[in-house]
């Protein structure tokens, strides 16, 4: 199976994660209404506030939307064979920020209710973040060792 | 750089065109331009062995060596 192609399995990832996207749009915006319901369907005996939680996951969706948009960016460079472009480091120096800032919050969320789950979110996403800077640096080399290639004749 | 390519000094003595050199040594026009206007980094030997054939020239007859300015004022 090809990898990396429009037709290989990083076209097919990158069609998933434009389902995601639209999805993580729709869920966003209807984000006060769709936390009531799942309040009142699942988290009967809460201990969790409505309001606390809304703001904290408008923050924190705004966040996840900024990583797939940019993770879709980088799978549309990787599906024009085209990786190692100054474009893909930025890219991935973005989402490490916006994984560190989810981690921020996620902390906080922490100090006041805490979750079992809530802590494997949180370490899920700052090890992600802590990646993607040496995935980025490791890309940033690999742009040098490329023009230099280019530029041998 | 302080190493300069003269390979346009060479093909106007030889009366060749770069389309033609291009053709000859089996280099793409893009990557011809790029060394004959000093872009580039790095020459292969393999490369510059082809050149010389096709000149019928030396290395030294394409590269040449002028110290930079700035390392001149230090």
């Amino acid at each position: 199976m090809i990898i990396l192609d429009q037709k290989g399995f990083s076209g097919v990832v990158k069609y998933i994660l434009d389902l995601i996207f639209i999805g993580g749009i729709g869920i966003f915006l209807s984000l006060p209404i769709a936390l009531k319901w799942y309040m009142g369907l699942m988290y009967t005996r809460t201990s969790e506030n409505y309001n606390f939680l809304l703001g904290f996951l408008f923050i924190t969706g705004i966040f996840a939307l900024l990583i797939v948009n940019e993770i879709r960016k980088l799978l549309k460079n990787l599906n024009r064979n085209n990786p190692f472009i100054m474009e893909n480091v930025t890219g991935l120096n973005r989402i490490a920020i916006s994984c560190l800032l989810i981690t921020v919050c996620y902390v906080i969320k922490i100090i006041f209710y805490n979750s079992f789950l809530t802590i494997i979110v949180a370490m899920v996403f700052i090890i992600t973040g802590f990646f993607s800077i040496i995935l980025a640096e490791v890309f940033r080399q690999a742009v040098v060792v490329k023009e230099e290639n280019d530029l041998t004749i | 750089m302080s190493i300069i390519v003269n390979l346009d000094v060479m093909m106007a003595k030889r009366k060749i065109s770069s389309s033609e050199l291009a053709s000859k040594i089996d280099l793409t026009q893009a990557n011809l331009s790029i060394l004959k206007n000093n872009k580039a980094k790095a020459i292969r030997f393999s490369t510059l062995e082809t050149i010389c054939k096709a000149l019928c020239c030396q290395p030294g007859d394409i590269l040449a060596y002028e110290e930079d300015d700035h390392l001149l004022n230090k």
